[in-house]
Protein backbone atom coordinates (compact mmCIF):
# COMPACT_ATOMS: atom_id res chain seq x y z
CA UNK A 1 0.00 0.00 0.00
CA UNK A 2 2.54 2.45 1.09
CA UNK A 3 4.15 1.91 -2.80
CA UNK A 4 0.59 2.93 -4.15
CA UNK A 5 0.74 6.29 -2.21
CA UNK A 6 4.22 6.57 -3.29
CA UNK A 7 3.77 5.74 -6.71
CA UNK A 8 0.63 8.62 -6.56
CA UNK A 9 3.14 11.38 -4.98
CA UNK A 10 5.58 10.17 -7.86
CA UNK A 11 2.68 10.99 -10.61
CA UNK A 12 2.01 14.33 -8.53
CA UNK A 13 5.36 15.90 -8.93
CA UNK A 14 5.45 14.36 -12.15
CA UNK A 15 2.71 16.60 -13.17
CA UNK A 16 3.26 19.23 -10.98
CA UNK A 17 4.89 22.17 -13.13
CA UNK A 18 1.61 21.30 -15.54
CA UNK A 19 -1.27 22.15 -12.90
CA UNK A 20 -0.78 26.09 -13.72
CA UNK A 21 -2.54 25.01 -17.19
CA UNK A 22 -5.41 24.20 -15.09
CA UNK A 23 -6.29 28.06 -14.68
CA UNK A 24 -6.48 28.00 -18.34
CA UNK A 25 -9.40 25.60 -18.68
CA UNK A 26 -10.97 27.83 -15.64
CA UNK A 27 -11.22 30.92 -18.02
CA UNK A 28 -11.64 29.18 -20.92
CA UNK A 29 -14.85 26.95 -18.93
CA UNK A 30 -15.86 30.38 -17.83
CA UNK A 31 -15.33 32.09 -20.86
CA UNK A 32 -17.73 28.83 -22.06
CA UNK A 33 -19.99 29.23 -19.66
CA UNK A 34 -20.73 33.44 -20.61
CA UNK A 35 -21.32 32.77 -24.41
CA UNK A 36 -23.46 30.06 -24.30
CA UNK A 37 -26.90 29.61 -23.56
CA UNK A 38 -26.47 26.48 -21.15
CA UNK A 39 -23.69 26.94 -18.94
CA UNK A 40 -24.24 23.94 -17.60
CA UNK A 41 -22.16 22.61 -20.12
CA UNK A 42 -18.83 23.80 -17.99
CA UNK A 43 -18.90 20.43 -16.43
CA UNK A 44 -18.36 18.82 -19.99
CA UNK A 45 -15.75 21.08 -20.64
CA UNK A 46 -14.17 20.32 -17.13
CA UNK A 47 -14.47 16.92 -17.98
CA UNK A 48 -13.11 16.22 -21.15
CA UNK A 49 -10.22 18.63 -20.67
CA UNK A 50 -9.47 17.01 -17.11
CA UNK A 51 -8.98 13.49 -18.77
CA UNK A 52 -7.18 14.64 -21.43
CA UNK A 53 -5.06 16.82 -18.89
CA UNK A 54 -4.22 13.07 -17.21
CA UNK A 55 -3.40 11.76 -20.28
CA UNK A 56 -0.48 14.38 -20.08
CA UNK A 57 1.26 12.02 -17.40
CA UNK A 58 1.86 9.34 -19.77
CA UNK A 59 3.39 12.31 -22.41
CA UNK A 60 5.83 13.81 -20.15
CA UNK A 61 6.97 10.23 -19.02
CA UNK A 62 7.61 9.50 -22.52
CA UNK A 63 9.46 13.40 -23.03
CA UNK A 64 11.74 12.89 -19.94
CA UNK A 65 12.21 8.69 -20.26
CA UNK A 66 10.83 8.05 -17.29
CA UNK A 67 10.97 4.64 -17.93
CA UNK A 68 14.47 4.89 -16.62
CA UNK A 69 13.53 6.13 -13.33
CA UNK A 70 10.28 3.15 -12.88
CA UNK A 71 12.73 0.72 -13.76
CA UNK A 72 15.38 1.40 -11.44
CA UNK A 73 12.42 1.98 -8.29
CA UNK A 74 11.98 -0.98 -6.10
CA UNK A 75 8.40 -0.25 -7.36
CA UNK A 76 5.76 -3.00 -9.06
CA UNK A 77 4.02 -2.16 -12.35
CA UNK A 78 0.86 -3.06 -10.53
CA UNK A 79 1.34 -0.47 -8.09
CA UNK A 80 2.35 1.73 -11.21
CA UNK A 81 -1.09 1.15 -12.39
CA UNK A 82 -3.77 1.06 -9.69
CA UNK A 83 -1.29 4.43 -8.35
CA UNK A 84 -1.92 6.40 -11.40
CA UNK A 85 -5.64 5.64 -11.97
CA UNK A 86 -6.19 6.05 -7.83
CA UNK A 87 -4.51 9.66 -8.61
CA UNK A 88 -6.52 10.50 -12.01
CA UNK A 89 -9.68 9.64 -9.60
CA UNK A 90 -8.63 12.39 -7.19
CA UNK A 91 -7.99 14.77 -9.73
CA UNK A 92 -11.10 14.08 -11.39
CA UNK A 93 -12.84 14.67 -7.97
CA UNK A 94 -11.34 17.72 -6.97
CA UNK A 95 -11.84 18.55 -11.08
CA UNK A 96 -15.62 17.97 -10.86
CA UNK A 97 -15.70 20.47 -7.65
CA UNK A 98 -14.17 22.78 -9.89
CA UNK A 99 -16.74 22.15 -12.42
CA UNK A 100 -19.58 22.88 -10.00
CA UNK A 101 -18.45 25.78 -8.08
CA UNK A 102 -17.88 27.40 -11.74
CA UNK A 103 -20.89 26.43 -12.80
CA UNK A 104 -22.90 27.82 -10.24
CA UNK A 105 -21.56 31.13 -10.13
CA UNK A 106 -22.06 31.72 -13.61
CA UNK A 107 -25.75 30.37 -13.60
CA UNK A 108 -25.45 33.16 -10.20
CA UNK A 109 -24.20 36.10 -12.04
CA UNK A 110 -26.25 35.46 -15.42
CA UNK A 111 -29.51 35.02 -13.27
CA UNK A 112 -30.16 31.44 -14.98
CA UNK A 113 -32.55 28.57 -13.01
CA UNK A 114 -31.73 25.50 -14.00
CA UNK A 115 -33.28 22.71 -12.57
CA UNK A 116 -31.81 20.25 -9.92
CA UNK A 117 -32.65 17.15 -11.97
CA UNK A 118 -31.19 19.26 -15.57
CA UNK A 119 -27.92 20.15 -13.05
CA UNK A 120 -27.53 16.47 -11.49
CA UNK A 121 -27.89 15.20 -15.43
CA UNK A 122 -25.44 17.35 -16.36
CA UNK A 123 -22.86 16.57 -13.42
CA UNK A 124 -23.46 13.11 -13.55
CA UNK A 125 -22.87 12.59 -16.91
CA UNK A 126 -19.74 14.66 -16.82
CA UNK A 127 -18.32 12.46 -14.32
CA UNK A 128 -18.98 9.50 -16.74
CA UNK A 129 -17.49 11.21 -19.54
CA UNK A 130 -14.45 11.19 -17.91
CA UNK A 131 -14.36 8.17 -16.65
CA UNK A 132 -15.17 6.76 -20.15
CA UNK A 133 -12.32 8.67 -21.57
CA UNK A 134 -10.03 7.35 -19.18
CA UNK A 135 -11.15 4.09 -19.38
CA UNK A 136 -10.37 3.82 -22.60
CA UNK A 137 -7.02 6.04 -23.36
CA UNK A 138 -4.90 4.58 -20.44
CA UNK A 139 -4.61 1.10 -21.58
CA UNK A 140 -3.72 2.89 -24.90
CA UNK A 141 -1.26 5.04 -23.20
CA UNK A 142 -0.06 1.95 -21.05
CA UNK A 143 0.22 -0.10 -24.39
CA UNK A 144 1.56 2.08 -26.79
CA UNK A 145 3.89 5.49 -26.37
CA UNK A 146 2.01 8.81 -25.85
CA UNK A 147 3.14 10.20 -28.84
CA UNK A 148 2.09 7.64 -31.76
CA UNK A 149 -1.45 6.95 -30.37
CA UNK A 150 -2.84 10.76 -28.71
CA UNK A 151 -4.81 11.51 -31.70
CA UNK A 152 -6.44 7.60 -32.36
CA UNK A 153 -6.57 7.84 -28.52
CA UNK A 154 -9.57 10.62 -28.60
CA UNK A 155 -11.38 9.12 -31.21
CA UNK A 156 -12.41 5.94 -29.23
CA UNK A 157 -14.50 7.60 -26.43
CA UNK A 158 -15.23 10.45 -29.04
CA UNK A 159 -17.17 7.81 -31.03
CA UNK A 160 -18.77 5.78 -28.08
CA UNK A 161 -20.45 8.51 -26.79
CA UNK A 162 -21.58 9.95 -30.15
CA UNK A 163 -23.02 6.64 -31.14
CA UNK A 164 -24.80 6.55 -27.72
CA UNK A 165 -25.87 9.84 -27.72
CA UNK A 166 -27.36 8.50 -31.39
CA UNK A 167 -28.95 5.34 -30.23
CA UNK A 168 -30.47 7.12 -27.21
CA UNK A 169 -32.12 9.71 -29.73
CA UNK A 170 -33.16 7.35 -32.20
CA UNK A 171 -34.91 4.80 -29.28
CA UNK A 172 -36.03 7.54 -27.08
CA UNK A 173 -39.46 5.54 -26.81
CA UNK A 174 -37.13 2.50 -25.66
CA UNK A 175 -35.70 4.49 -22.95
CA UNK A 176 -39.01 6.65 -22.28
CA UNK A 177 -39.19 4.29 -18.90
CA UNK A 178 -35.69 5.08 -17.88
CA UNK A 179 -36.25 8.78 -17.83
CA UNK A 180 -39.51 8.23 -16.47
CA UNK A 181 -37.32 6.15 -13.45
CA UNK A 182 -34.94 8.79 -13.11
CA UNK A 183 -37.49 11.67 -13.01
CA UNK A 184 -38.75 10.17 -10.05
CA UNK A 185 -35.48 8.98 -8.49
CA UNK A 186 -33.31 11.66 -8.92
CA UNK A 187 -31.01 10.73 -6.81
CA UNK A 188 -30.19 7.45 -9.29
CA UNK A 189 -28.71 9.46 -11.52
CA UNK A 190 -26.00 10.50 -9.24
CA UNK A 191 -25.60 6.77 -8.67
CA UNK A 192 -25.53 5.75 -12.35
CA UNK A 193 -22.99 8.37 -13.24
CA UNK A 194 -20.44 7.29 -10.61
CA UNK A 195 -20.85 3.71 -10.18
CA UNK A 196 -20.85 2.90 -14.26
CA UNK A 197 -18.03 5.13 -14.13
CA UNK A 198 -16.19 3.50 -11.19
CA UNK A 199 -17.36 0.72 -12.81
CA UNK A 200 -15.22 1.57 -16.60
CA UNK A 201 -12.55 2.62 -14.25
CA UNK A 202 -12.11 -0.70 -12.49
CA UNK A 203 -12.27 -3.02 -15.73
CA UNK A 204 -9.85 0.14 -17.48
CA UNK A 205 -6.88 -0.48 -14.49
CA UNK A 206 -7.53 -4.79 -14.40
CA UNK A 207 -6.44 -3.92 -18.53
CA UNK A 208 -3.92 -1.87 -17.97
CA UNK A 209 -2.49 -3.76 -15.35
CA UNK A 210 -2.22 -6.87 -17.52
CA UNK A 211 -0.84 -4.70 -20.39
CA UNK A 212 1.83 -2.72 -18.32
CA UNK A 213 2.84 -6.13 -16.98
CA UNK A 214 4.04 -6.83 -20.11
CA UNK A 215 5.35 -3.89 -21.12
CA UNK A 216 9.32 -3.57 -21.67
CA UNK A 217 10.55 -0.52 -19.62
CA UNK B 1 33.27 -15.99 -2.09
CA UNK B 2 30.13 -14.25 -1.75
CA UNK B 3 28.71 -12.82 -4.97
CA UNK B 4 26.61 -9.44 -5.07
CA UNK B 5 25.76 -10.06 -8.33
CA UNK B 6 25.46 -13.93 -10.57
CA UNK B 7 24.37 -13.84 -14.25
CA UNK B 8 24.07 -17.35 -15.59
CA UNK B 9 23.49 -18.82 -18.45
CA UNK B 10 21.42 -15.33 -19.78
CA UNK B 11 19.90 -15.33 -22.94
CA UNK B 12 17.78 -12.17 -24.95
CA UNK B 13 17.02 -12.16 -28.42
CA UNK B 14 15.74 -9.25 -30.33
CA UNK B 15 15.90 -11.13 -34.08
CA UNK B 16 18.59 -8.60 -35.20
CA UNK B 17 20.72 -8.87 -31.88
CA UNK B 18 20.60 -11.36 -29.49
CA UNK B 19 22.70 -11.90 -26.17
CA UNK B 20 24.09 -16.15 -26.27
CA UNK B 21 24.58 -17.30 -22.77
CA UNK B 22 25.85 -14.63 -20.39
CA UNK B 23 27.56 -15.38 -17.56
CA UNK B 24 29.63 -13.40 -15.13
CA UNK B 25 29.64 -12.77 -11.04
CA UNK B 26 30.46 -9.95 -8.75
CA UNK B 27 32.18 -10.93 -5.55
CA UNK B 28 30.96 -8.44 -2.22
CA UNK B 29 33.09 -5.70 -2.24
CA UNK B 30 34.63 -5.37 -5.48
CA UNK B 31 34.44 -2.84 -8.50
CA UNK B 32 33.76 -5.30 -11.79
CA UNK B 33 34.41 -3.14 -15.54
CA UNK B 34 31.63 -4.25 -17.88
CA UNK B 35 33.58 -3.47 -21.00
CA UNK B 36 32.43 -3.65 -24.92
CA UNK B 37 32.07 -1.31 -27.65
CA UNK B 38 28.99 0.02 -28.19
CA UNK B 39 26.06 -2.19 -29.04
CA UNK B 40 27.66 -5.34 -27.75
CA UNK B 41 25.14 -6.06 -25.16
CA UNK B 42 26.25 -4.15 -21.55
CA UNK B 43 22.91 -1.70 -21.41
CA UNK B 44 20.59 -5.18 -22.32
CA UNK B 45 22.30 -7.24 -19.80
CA UNK B 46 22.13 -4.60 -17.54
CA UNK B 47 18.21 -3.81 -18.19
CA UNK B 48 17.79 -7.72 -18.21
CA UNK B 49 19.37 -7.83 -14.34
CA UNK B 50 17.16 -4.56 -13.19
CA UNK B 51 13.90 -6.54 -14.50
CA UNK B 52 13.25 -3.87 -17.57
CA UNK B 53 13.21 -6.48 -20.34
CA UNK B 54 12.48 -10.07 -20.38
CA UNK B 55 15.10 -12.67 -20.52
CA UNK B 56 14.63 -15.65 -22.77
CA UNK B 57 16.37 -17.66 -20.79
CA UNK B 58 19.24 -18.03 -17.71
CA UNK B 59 18.79 -16.39 -14.37
CA UNK B 60 20.11 -13.59 -11.93
CA UNK B 61 20.79 -13.53 -8.77
CA UNK B 62 21.25 -10.61 -6.70
CA UNK B 63 22.43 -10.93 -2.71
CA UNK B 64 21.53 -14.49 -3.39
CA UNK B 65 18.00 -13.61 -4.18
CA UNK B 66 16.40 -14.12 -8.10
CA UNK B 67 15.82 -10.91 -9.69
CA UNK B 68 12.61 -11.57 -10.52
CA UNK B 69 10.78 -13.12 -7.81
CA UNK B 70 12.19 -10.62 -5.19
CA UNK B 71 12.46 -7.91 -7.55
CA UNK B 72 11.51 -5.17 -4.78
CA UNK B 73 13.61 -6.14 -1.93
CA UNK B 74 16.42 -6.37 -4.69
CA UNK B 75 15.83 -2.79 -5.52
CA UNK B 76 15.87 -1.18 -2.02
CA UNK B 77 19.81 -2.71 -2.05
CA UNK B 78 20.40 -1.12 -5.53
CA UNK B 79 21.71 1.70 -7.21
CA UNK B 80 21.97 2.63 -10.83
CA UNK B 81 23.50 5.36 -12.61
CA UNK B 82 22.61 5.15 -15.96
CA UNK B 83 23.98 6.84 -19.07
CA UNK B 84 21.24 9.91 -19.06
CA UNK B 85 19.44 11.90 -16.38
CA UNK B 86 16.54 9.58 -15.52
CA UNK B 87 14.70 12.67 -13.73
CA UNK B 88 11.75 15.03 -14.84
CA UNK B 89 13.69 18.03 -16.40
CA UNK B 90 11.62 20.58 -14.88
CA UNK B 91 12.09 19.33 -11.45
CA UNK B 92 14.26 21.30 -8.86
CA UNK B 93 16.96 19.09 -7.51
CA UNK B 94 15.41 19.56 -4.22
CA UNK B 95 12.38 17.91 -6.15
CA UNK B 96 13.60 15.23 -7.08
CA UNK B 97 14.55 14.12 -3.05
CA UNK B 98 11.07 14.40 -2.45
CA UNK B 99 9.85 12.03 -5.41
CA UNK B 100 12.05 9.21 -5.07
CA UNK B 101 12.90 8.82 -1.03
CA UNK B 102 9.49 7.53 -0.32
CA UNK B 103 10.57 4.73 -2.23
CA UNK B 104 13.50 3.51 -0.30
CA UNK B 105 13.45 2.47 3.41
CA UNK B 106 16.81 3.45 4.24
CA UNK B 107 16.48 7.04 2.81
CA UNK B 108 19.39 9.35 4.36
CA UNK B 109 18.28 12.88 3.74
CA UNK B 110 21.24 14.09 5.79
CA UNK B 111 23.03 12.11 3.20
CA UNK B 112 21.80 13.06 0.42
CA UNK B 113 21.96 16.70 1.28
CA UNK B 114 26.04 16.03 2.07
CA UNK B 115 26.41 14.68 -0.83
CA UNK B 116 24.76 18.15 -2.73
CA UNK B 117 27.00 19.92 -0.88
CA UNK B 118 29.98 18.24 -1.43
CA UNK B 119 28.89 18.16 -5.57
CA UNK B 120 28.13 22.02 -5.75
CA UNK B 121 24.92 21.36 -6.66
CA UNK B 122 22.51 24.18 -6.13
CA UNK B 123 19.66 22.72 -4.72
CA UNK B 124 16.68 25.17 -6.29
CA UNK B 125 18.33 24.85 -10.02
CA UNK B 126 15.99 22.83 -12.59
CA UNK B 127 17.56 19.67 -13.66
CA UNK B 128 17.53 20.81 -17.29
CA UNK B 129 20.06 23.47 -16.62
CA UNK B 130 22.72 21.04 -15.10
CA UNK B 131 25.40 20.10 -17.10
CA UNK B 132 26.12 17.07 -18.24
CA UNK B 133 28.46 16.62 -14.97
CA UNK B 134 26.52 17.78 -12.51
CA UNK B 135 23.46 15.67 -13.81
CA UNK B 136 25.42 12.58 -13.23
CA UNK B 137 26.48 14.05 -10.04
CA UNK B 138 22.93 14.30 -9.08
CA UNK B 139 22.13 11.08 -9.98
CA UNK B 140 24.81 9.48 -8.24
CA UNK B 141 23.68 11.63 -4.97
CA UNK B 142 20.34 10.07 -5.59
CA UNK B 143 21.88 6.75 -5.76
CA UNK B 144 24.37 7.00 -2.90
CA UNK B 145 21.56 8.24 -0.39
CA UNK B 146 19.75 5.37 0.37
CA UNK B 147 22.70 2.41 1.79
CA UNK B 148 23.04 0.68 -1.45
CA UNK B 149 24.74 -2.19 -1.79
CA UNK B 150 25.09 -2.71 -5.09
CA UNK B 151 25.84 0.15 -7.15
CA UNK B 152 25.33 -0.02 -11.18
CA UNK B 153 26.54 2.38 -13.34
CA UNK B 154 25.45 2.07 -17.06
CA UNK B 155 27.97 4.42 -19.31
CA UNK B 156 28.06 7.11 -16.81
CA UNK B 157 31.14 8.58 -17.79
CA UNK B 158 30.47 8.80 -21.90
CA UNK B 159 30.13 12.86 -22.78
CA UNK B 160 31.59 13.67 -19.38
CA UNK B 161 35.24 15.69 -19.68
CA UNK B 162 37.88 13.76 -18.27
CA UNK B 163 38.48 16.24 -15.29
CA UNK B 164 34.47 15.44 -14.33
CA UNK B 165 35.52 11.70 -15.26
CA UNK B 166 38.70 11.27 -12.59
CA UNK B 167 35.78 13.20 -9.82
CA UNK B 168 33.44 9.93 -10.31
CA UNK B 169 36.29 7.35 -9.91
CA UNK B 170 37.11 9.29 -6.87
CA UNK B 171 33.69 9.23 -5.55
CA UNK B 172 32.98 5.36 -6.67
CA UNK B 173 36.63 4.95 -4.54
CA UNK B 174 35.38 6.71 -1.79
CA UNK B 175 31.73 4.81 -1.78
CA UNK B 176 33.17 1.44 -1.71
CA UNK B 177 35.87 1.65 0.82
CA UNK B 178 34.11 0.11 3.65
CA UNK B 179 34.58 -3.04 1.61
CA UNK B 180 30.42 -3.76 1.92
CA UNK B 181 29.49 -2.48 -1.21
CA UNK B 182 30.48 -3.66 -4.94
CA UNK B 183 30.20 -1.69 -8.26
CA UNK B 184 29.37 -3.25 -11.73
CA UNK B 185 30.77 -0.16 -14.03
CA UNK B 186 29.46 -0.40 -17.82
CA UNK B 187 32.23 1.37 -19.94
CA UNK B 188 33.54 1.38 -23.23
CA UNK B 189 36.11 4.36 -21.62
CA UNK B 190 38.70 1.59 -20.46
CA UNK B 191 41.13 3.42 -19.40
CA UNK B 192 38.20 4.67 -16.63
CA UNK B 193 38.56 0.92 -15.12
CA UNK B 194 42.41 0.69 -15.59
CA UNK B 195 42.31 2.84 -12.51
CA UNK B 196 40.05 1.40 -9.87
CA UNK B 197 38.27 -1.81 -11.11
CA UNK B 198 39.46 -5.41 -9.51
CA UNK B 199 37.32 -7.49 -12.16
CA UNK B 200 36.44 -7.35 -15.61
CA UNK B 201 33.95 -8.99 -18.02
CA UNK B 202 34.29 -8.20 -21.89
CA UNK B 203 31.62 -8.19 -24.10
CA UNK B 204 31.84 -8.61 -27.71
CA UNK B 205 28.60 -9.18 -30.05
CA UNK B 206 26.72 -10.51 -27.20
CA UNK B 207 28.87 -13.10 -26.25
CA UNK B 208 31.08 -12.78 -23.17
CA UNK B 209 34.69 -13.08 -24.47
CA UNK B 210 36.56 -12.70 -20.65
CA UNK B 211 35.59 -12.76 -17.03
CA UNK B 212 37.56 -13.08 -14.28
CA UNK B 213 40.33 -10.57 -12.52
CA UNK B 214 41.87 -7.10 -14.61
CA UNK B 215 45.02 -8.41 -14.07
CA UNK B 216 44.80 -11.74 -15.29
CA UNK B 217 42.96 -10.43 -17.89
CA UNK B 218 46.00 -8.35 -19.03
CA UNK B 219 48.44 -11.17 -18.40
CA UNK B 220 46.11 -12.97 -20.74
CA UNK B 221 46.79 -11.43 -23.77
CA UNK B 222 49.84 -9.90 -25.06
CA UNK B 223 50.06 -7.12 -28.67
CA UNK B 224 52.45 -8.68 -31.28
CA UNK B 225 54.01 -6.85 -33.98
CA UNK B 226 56.22 -8.91 -36.80
CA UNK B 227 56.66 -8.89 -40.09
CA UNK B 228 54.36 -10.55 -42.65
CA UNK B 229 56.34 -13.50 -43.49
CA UNK B 230 56.08 -14.29 -39.75
CA UNK B 231 52.42 -14.62 -39.40
CA UNK B 232 52.16 -18.33 -40.31
CA UNK B 233 49.11 -20.56 -40.91
CA UNK B 234 49.34 -21.66 -37.22
CA UNK B 235 49.31 -17.94 -36.44
CA UNK B 236 46.57 -16.94 -38.11
CA UNK B 237 44.49 -19.32 -36.44
CA UNK B 238 45.01 -17.89 -33.08
CA UNK B 239 45.58 -14.45 -33.53
CA UNK B 240 42.79 -12.15 -32.68
CA UNK B 241 41.61 -8.90 -34.63
CA UNK B 242 45.31 -9.29 -36.83
CA UNK B 243 45.84 -5.92 -38.98
CA UNK B 244 48.38 -6.40 -41.87
CA UNK B 245 49.94 -3.63 -43.53
CA UNK B 246 52.44 -3.71 -46.39
CA UNK B 247 55.44 -3.71 -43.73
CA UNK B 248 53.68 -6.49 -41.47
CA UNK B 249 50.92 -7.28 -39.15
CA UNK B 250 49.71 -6.59 -35.75
CA UNK B 251 47.23 -8.66 -33.39
CA UNK B 252 46.41 -9.56 -30.01
CA UNK B 253 47.32 -12.94 -28.82
CA UNK B 254 46.77 -15.41 -25.55
CA UNK B 255 49.56 -15.57 -23.39
CA UNK B 256 49.83 -19.18 -24.02
CA UNK B 257 50.44 -19.08 -27.06
CA UNK B 258 53.21 -16.37 -27.22
CA UNK B 259 55.96 -19.26 -26.23
CA UNK B 260 55.68 -20.80 -29.30
CA UNK B 261 56.79 -17.16 -31.16
CA UNK B 262 59.01 -16.66 -33.18
CA UNK B 263 61.80 -14.45 -31.40
CA UNK B 264 62.10 -11.68 -34.26
CA UNK B 265 58.32 -10.45 -33.06
CA UNK B 266 57.41 -7.96 -30.80
CA UNK B 267 55.52 -8.97 -27.58
CA UNK B 268 54.09 -6.26 -25.81
CA UNK B 269 52.05 -5.99 -22.58
CA UNK B 270 48.21 -5.47 -23.51
CA UNK B 271 45.71 -2.63 -21.64
CA UNK B 272 42.54 -3.02 -21.84
CA UNK B 273 41.63 -0.76 -24.32
CA UNK B 274 43.61 -2.47 -27.19
CA UNK B 275 42.21 -5.81 -25.82
CA UNK B 276 38.43 -4.32 -26.86
CA UNK B 277 40.32 -2.85 -30.21
CA UNK B 278 41.24 -6.20 -31.36
CA UNK B 279 38.49 -8.57 -30.22
CA UNK B 280 36.08 -5.75 -32.46
CA UNK B 281 38.07 -6.26 -35.47
CA UNK B 282 37.98 -10.23 -35.11
CA UNK B 283 34.90 -11.54 -37.63
CA UNK B 284 35.05 -14.94 -36.20
CA UNK B 285 32.86 -15.89 -32.89
CA UNK B 286 35.46 -15.54 -30.00
CA UNK B 287 36.23 -18.80 -27.99
CA UNK B 288 35.62 -18.04 -23.72
CA UNK B 289 38.49 -17.01 -22.22
CA UNK B 290 37.95 -17.69 -18.87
Amino acid sequence: MSNIINSIKLDYYILKSNFKIILIVVFLAMFIGIMTSNPPVIMYVISIYSANFMGSIFSIYEKNKLNKLYGVLPLGKQQVVIGRYLFTLAVGVLDGVMAIVLTLIVLYFRNINISNLAFISYLSSSILLFCVFISVQFPLYFKYEHSKITVVAILPPVVLFIIGITLFKKNAELFSPIIKYFIQNQNMIWLIGICAGLIFLCFSCLLSCVIYKNREL
Amino acid sequence: MNNALEVNKLCKDYGDFSLNNISFSLPAGYIMGFVGQNGSGKTTTIRLILNMTARNDGNIRIFGMDNILEEQKIKQGIAVVLDDISFVENWKVYEVEKAVKGFYNNWDSTLFHQYLNSFNLPINKKVKDLSRGMKMKLMLAVAMSHDAKLLILDEPTSGLDPIARDELLEILSEYISDGQRSVLFSTHITSDLEKIADYITLIDNGNIFYTGTKDDLLESFYVIKGGLDELTNHLQEKIIGVTTHKTGFTGLVPASEVKKLSKSIIIEISTIDEILVYISKEDKKHEQHY
